[in-house]
């Protein structure tokens, strides 16, 4: 594991609330899987002064893509960086999603939890894709996305783009025809979602993973700052998680 | 080539960088970045008698130049360091340095004594500035209660000690002091300093515990005052910490009179960060044309 400072080639909007930021590494590149996350230092000063955690959402050749939305000071200083600009970034880091290729495999993602969904689906079948947002401007375009148009279900809560509501309401619909032993679920997204996905799942006796959002400091598990109680005990979620098998969670 | 040894007590040092205590996680968790034989030494993160859960969730928070952070020592207590962290560090070149705490000073006394004997333990820091405790400043504040603890720990143990400090207390050179005249072979300076930020939008406090302790570059000018201070009036060994994310952060507490630097908060924003710092010294004094950190250390003009 390294820390470079890596050239972005390219970060351009991909809806209205999306962008795309593309950094040139082969040696993250190569060892990126689904669920691997990176450390990046959005600015050289000390504002913002933490590195922000940012799932991988895809990885061409020696390119790797990380979708944000501005919601924070780290992601509006990360929308003015310039292509040429280089940042530090470390990584990749954390657990991965476990291929089930034999599985049917479904995909529940809220928000910007949908980035590491679509890496995830660009390797394995895709049974079913699920993607909750809050209104028509979150949703991303299909070419971003790289799902099959019949495969996919949105939701938004304010009706504006797909069907209006919950993607957890979503889920639990398709969810009453999974027979448990043919279905795997993967869901990342806000944690009150994630946590009516891995109740509905548990009760129908569907196995899956989750990949928890925490706030960090370290990202390597070192400063103890974003641990979480499972039944392993206290584990920190950036680096025993944040992929974790449904039946670890307390919830 | 720089000649970067420095010498505290009959233990050298093979360079004056090592990080600090909570900092750079338990073991091997900066391993995959850099060899820590690069390093003049590691302080380990706070170990106690028994195993500690810490504080409830959120426990960091990030501030202007800096963050706070409520861990609440967590760890797994001395028994289970015994078993799995002393192993790992016995065949790496670099020096361990133990940091424990208690809540007495029997329990320091307890939690200090089973590394009086592990050779691959080099020197022990003695915490007596945890602010995320209930009562963990206390030690340090007092000079009373600190020479218990450091008498306490010295009875049960020939290694070399030093002591970390609060910046809170009303007079940390009188603390100093004190600790030095217990037994105390150095002191750290300096822990972080208690802060709380709050969460506008949920109208509540940023960590659970409420406050925290405040660390990184925006505490630095408090460490280099009280490094100076401790420096000019006792002349005893000081670990200096607070802040010290660049090599121009550690040679700037060199200068002062620093005995040795800790990376602490930096490890977090730059995993290389203690190796670079020790790389950066070296070319610095080279174009200074000068031939020791020795040569160099507390040169600061007044």
């Amino acid at each position: 594991m390294r820390k470079e400072r890596i050239e972005v080639v390219e970060n351009v909007g991909v809806s209205q609330s999306f962008y795309r930021l593309t950094l040139r590494s082969s040696f993250i590149a190569d060892r990126s899987r689904p669920g691997h996350f990176l450390q990046m230092r959005v600015s050289e000063s000390y504002d913002p002064f933490l590195a922000r955690p940012m799932s991988i959402c895809r990885v061409r050749r020696d390119l790797v893509d990380i979708l944000y939305i501005v919601v924070g000071a780290g992601t509006r200083v990360l929308s003015s960086i310039k292509p040429g600009m280089k940042l530090d970034v470390w990584g990749p880091l954390g657990t991965i999603f476990t291929p089930m290729p034999k599985k049917k495999l479904i995909y529940v993602s809220g928000g910007v939890g949908v980035a590491p969904m679509i890496f995830l689906a660009s390797q394995m079948p895709v049974e079913a894709f699920l993607f909750g947002v809050r209104t028509a401007a979150d949703l991303l375009p299909l070419s971003e996305l790289g799902i099959d148009k019949s495969r996919l279900h949105v939701s938004s809560n304010d009706g504006s783009v797909g069907e209006k509501g919950y993607i957890t309401d979503v889920f639990d619909r398709l969810a009453k025809n999974m027979n448990p032993r043919e279905y795997f679920v993967y869901t990342c997204g806000p944690d009150p979602m994630m946590r009516l996905i891995v109740k509905t799942a548990k009760e129908k006796g569907l196995s899956g993973e989750a990949s928890m959002e925490e706030v960090m400091a370290c990202g390597v598990g070192a400063c103890l700052g974003c641990v979480m109680d499972t039944k392993r005990g206290r584990i920190t979620v950036c680096h025993e998680g944040p992929v974790l098998p449904f039946d670890v969670l307390t919830w | 080539m720089v000649e970067l040894t420095t010498k505290i007590g009959d233990l050298v040092f093979k360079n004056p960088v090592t990080v600090a205590s909570g900092t750079f996680g338990v073991k091997d968790e900066f391993a995959p970045y850099f060899d820590y034989a690069l390093m003049g030494g590691v302080i380990t993160k706070t170990v106690t008698t028994k195993p500690r859960e810490g504080n409830a969730m959120p426990r960091i928070c990030e501030t202007s130049a800096g963050m706070l952070n409520a861990i609440g020592l967590q760890n797994k207590g001395v028994e289970a360091f015994l078993k799995d962290v002393i192993p790992y560090f016995r065949s790496i070149d670099t020096h361990l340095i133990v940091n424990v705490a208690g809540k007495s000073a029997e329990e320091f006394a307890e939690a200090a004594r089973p590394f009086s004997g592990e050779a691959t333990v080099k020197a022990l820091e003695l915490n007596l500035s945890c602010p995320n405790v209930s009562g963990g400043l206390d030690f340090s504040k007092n000079a009373l209660e600190a020479k218990k603890v450091i008498r306490a720990v010295r009875a049960v143990t020939t290694k070399l000690l030093f002591a970390k400090l609060t910046p809170e207390a009303e007079n940390v050179v009188s603390i100093a002091e004190a600790v030095m005249e217990a037994g105390a072979d150095g002191v750290s300076l300096i822990n972080t300093l208690v802060g709380m930020a709050v969460n506008l939008r949920e109208k509540r406090p940023s960590l659970a515990n409420i406050t925290g302790g405040l660390s990184g570059p925006a505490i630095k000018p408090i460490a280099m005052r009280h490094v100076f201070e401790v420096k000019r009036k006792l002349r005893v060994p000081v670990i200096a910490m607070g802040g010290i994310t660049t090599a121009k952060d550690a040679l700037e507490f060199l200068l002062v009179g620093a005995d040795l630097i800790s990376v602490g908060t930096a490890n977090f924003i730059n995993p290389m960060a203690a190796p670079e710092i020790v790389q950066g010294i070296r070319e610095y004094l080279e174009k200074e044309g000068v031939k020791s950190v020795g040569d160099f250390r507390g040169t600061l003009k007044l």
